[in-house]
């Protein structure tokens, strides 16, 4: 070796060093700014309009705050009188009521109007497009309004009752009907999920049906068989976002029934409502605004463990094989 | 990067000196027109809310059309609603120190709002021709925080036309009432009632309790004034023609909705008559004219009406233009001109000499509330705010309602109902 290449080598070297350290200090500040710039319009509201006020509301729930006057420091005094409270156990019976009845039929409704999309007839994209329209206006006070008057007294619902022989009545003023019609409503706005549950089923192949098929299964077999194991992911993601969301209804409580009659419809977060801006109790309505999050943690939480026992995933049969 | 930053600081330095000398040119200008006007020619905008019926709010935003023409200049931006949520609204813009400079302001939630610096002091205008108990209502410490703007009484709304036609008069004393509800059913249509369930309605116990000699059953000194063998009386009566199907069922009543064209029963022709305040009686005949008139409540040992102010314009401490926004009010309240457009759609106006000056141009409508007030004032209670939403007292009238409800839906009996309430009174403060 002469010392001409040893030298070069020496440089090479140093310049590996030199470059090494440079990168990992630009790669530990440049590029990351970078980043953090691209992202800054989310993080900024993210941080100001999301994470202040949760932090915000954590330290409010600890006070008793009437909105006119500076927060008092209580202690837990607010999680106390929660516990004591006949209003929040109703209003969690109601909630629980309305997620298990609602998420179960909103899914089951976004199933059925999948499956039957899912084919190759003519026009289909535009039955697609007609039924995914009420979900678009769905969540809308519009289409609250219009339950009301649905479901109300000079309702349509009465006419047809009276078609078929049932006494009209006020079915959201009735206290032992007044919950189904809220749940009925969500159900109708079945279209997001219906649209994830169509792409699952865009994704399952071919081939599996077509080997069944063969093997001369039924239809149904091949719906249990295959449809269901291999839309599993999608139902679990539907699932917990629906159950999320069944959580923290506020709308149509709000505009349809505004909680009654008698608190049938009171749910969690209109109750919540009530008391920050009802009786601006703001602190405690924070407190609530706590204690929903631990349920809805839990209750994601319970989903996550289940799934273990019947969801299945592709990835898992390749990794046994 | 280093030229760059100093580019950047040149770029902005520009701009803004630029900017600085355009707005030197348009101040100069702005002074020049001014003088050449009469008066002050800076441009504000007041913003104001209130709550109210359709009525309301044309003859409303009528009067400040009017005021803008008269003073150049000053402009407004309305924010205004019916009732419900209205004071939600005000509560959240007040957290935010937002509400508007002007806003409307109800007796009932007057003290908290007073006693928490959330008004400004509006004693420097001129109230010399306005009724000294009214401006009391409006007076916290002895600094007026909140105008009175009408008169208002509580009493009933009738259909006239349906009860002429059976060849009936309104019920003059409770017995009448309860007997003209049995008594009236047969000649009646299946869905159609003299009255809807009163069972969960507080004002129409509050009046049933007064006729009784009982006194208020909520009142300003916040504490629990409910008579147990009244209340259980009335509920007890209330209960036996729920029974006999005399009344519209609980599911009919709860729909009801006062001064909606859909949902109120009265407009609805589904029961004859129900509680109202005078000053909203333009609202409701808005919605069926001429077939509506009013009359005072049932008595029985006493009366049962009582007079109130309709309600109160307050300014906000945190306004940029205090003293425009009294100006406003002084002109809103005594001012022939202003009283004129605004008829009674915040009741009878409290200036003396404008109430005086309308008179002859009231309406029958106009008439109406004015007849409901002047028979109310002869004997009905004087005023009284009311306990406010301090003590519990907010969420005491949110349970008594869920109370008497489930009472009304056969959940409860009366008995337990009571109890219930009394367990409730204790958590008063």
């Amino acid at each position: 070796m002469n010392p001409q290449t040893v030298q070069s080598a020496g440089k090479v070297e140093l310049d590996k060093k030199m470059k090494a350290i440079t990168k990992r200090f630009k790669g530990r500040w440049n590029a990351p700014l970078a980043g953090y710039l691209f992202i800054a319009p989310w993080l900024l509201g993210f941080l100001i309009l999301q994470l202040w006020p949760i932090i915000q509301s954590f330290y409010l729930s600890f006070t008793e705050y009437s909105l006119l006057e500076p927060a008092r420091w209580i202690g837990l005094k607010n999680y106390q009188d929660i516990s004591q409270d006949r209003l929040f156990f109703n209003s969690l019976k109601v909630t629980f009521l309305y997620v298990i009845a609602s998420v179960p039929l909103k899914l089951l409704a976004a199933l059925a109007v999948a499956l039957l999309l899912n084919r190759n007839i003519r026009g289909i994209s535009f039955y697609r497009t007609i039924i995914y329209l009420p979900s678009l206006i769905g969540g809308s006070l519009a289409v609250a309004v219009l339950w009301r008057n649905i479901f109300g007294l000079n309702g349509f619902i009465n006419h047809l009752a009276i078609w078929v022989g049932i006494a009209p009545k006020n079915w959201i003023g009735t206290p032992s009907t007044a919950l189904a019609t809220l749940v009925l409503l969500t159900a109708w706005q079945f279209g997001s999920s219906m649209i994830i549950f169509l792409a699952g089923l865009k994704q399952i192949p071919g081939e599996l049906y077509e080997a069944a098929s063969v093997d001369g299964a039924s239809p149904l077999r091949k719906f249990i068989r295959i449809t269901l194991p291999m839309l599993s992911p999608v139902i679990l993601f539907n699932l917990i976002m629906g159950i999320i969301n069944a959580f923290q209804m506020f709308t149509s409580a709000f505009v349809v029934t505004n909680g009654g009659p008698v608190n049938s419809t009171e749910m969690f977060a209109l109750f919540l409502y009530n008391k920050a801006f009802g009786s601006l109790q703001m602190g405690y309505a924070s407190a609530l605004a706590w204690i929903l999050l631990v349920i809805i943690g839990i209750a994601t939480a319970l989903n996550f463990v289940a799934s273990k026992y019947w969801v299945f995933y592709e990835t898992e049969t390749e990794g046994r094989k | 990067m280093r030229k760059s930053w100093h580019r950047l600081a040149a770029g902005a330095a520009a701009v803004l000196s630029l900017s600085l000398i355009l707005s030197a040119c348009s101040g100069v200008k702005k002074e020049e027109g001014g003088s050449a006007d009469s008066g002050n020619g800076k441009s504000i905008t007041l913003r104001i809310m209130w709550w109210g019926s359709q009525a309301r709010h044309d003859a409303t935003l009528k009067a400040l059309d009017l005021y803008s023409e008269k003073h150049p200049g000053i402009t407004f931006e309305p924010e205004y609603q019916s009732f419900d949520g209205y004071q939600d609204k005000l509560s959240t813009q007040s957290a935010g120190k937002n509400t508007p400079d002007i806003f409307q302001m109800d007796a009932a939630w007057f003290n908290d709002w007073a006693s928490s610096g959330r008004l400004e002091d509006l004693s420097s205008i001129p109230t010399d021709k306005i009724d000294k108990v009214l401006l009391e209502t409006g007076t916290y410490q002895s600094k007026l925080y909140a105008m009175p703007l009408g008169n208002n009484a509580w009493g009933m709304v009738y259909n006239k036309t349906m009860m002429d036609s059976l060849g009936i008069q309104p019920p003059k004393t409770w017995d009448e009432f309860f007997a003209m509800a049995r008594d009236l059913k047969p000649r009646l249509a299946k869905d159609q009632y003299l009255t809807r369930d009163l069972t969960a309605d507080g004002a129409s116990y509050m009046s049933y309790q007064l006729s009784m000699g009982k006194g208020f059953s909520m009142s300003k000194d916040g504490k629990f004034h409910y008579d147990e063998a009244t209340w259980k009386d009335w509920m007890n009566q209330w209960a036996e023609l729920r029974k006999e199907q005399l009344v519209t069922p609980p599911d009919v009543t709860v729909s009801d909705k006062g001064q909606d064209a859909q949902m109120d029963l009265l407009i609805q022709e589904k029961i004859l008559l129900r509680g109202a305040h005078a000053a909203e009686f333009g609202g409701t005949d808005a919605l069926k004219p001429g077939v509506m008139a009013l009359t005072t409540q049932p008595r029985a040992t006493q009366a049962s009406g009582w007079l109130k102010a309709s309600m109160y314009w307050s300014v906000s401490p945190n306004s940029q233009y205090k003293e425009e926004a009294k100006e406003f009010i002084d002109w809103f309240v005594n001012s022939e001109e202003a009283g004129e457009i605004l008829g009674t759609s915040r009741g009878i106006p409290v200036n003396k000499s404008v109430a005086d000056a309308l008179q002859p141009k009231f309406t029958d409508v106009d008439k109406s509330s004015l007849g409901l007030i002047n028979e109310v004032s002869k004997d009905g209670a004087a005023f009284d705010p009311g306990p406010g939403n301090k003590g519990g007292w907010a969420n005491f009238t949110k349970e008594y309602d869920n109370i008497t409800q489930s009472i009304m839906f056969g959940k409860i009996s009366i008995d337990e109902g009571w109890n219930q309430i009394v367990k409730l009174s204790q958590s008063l403060e």
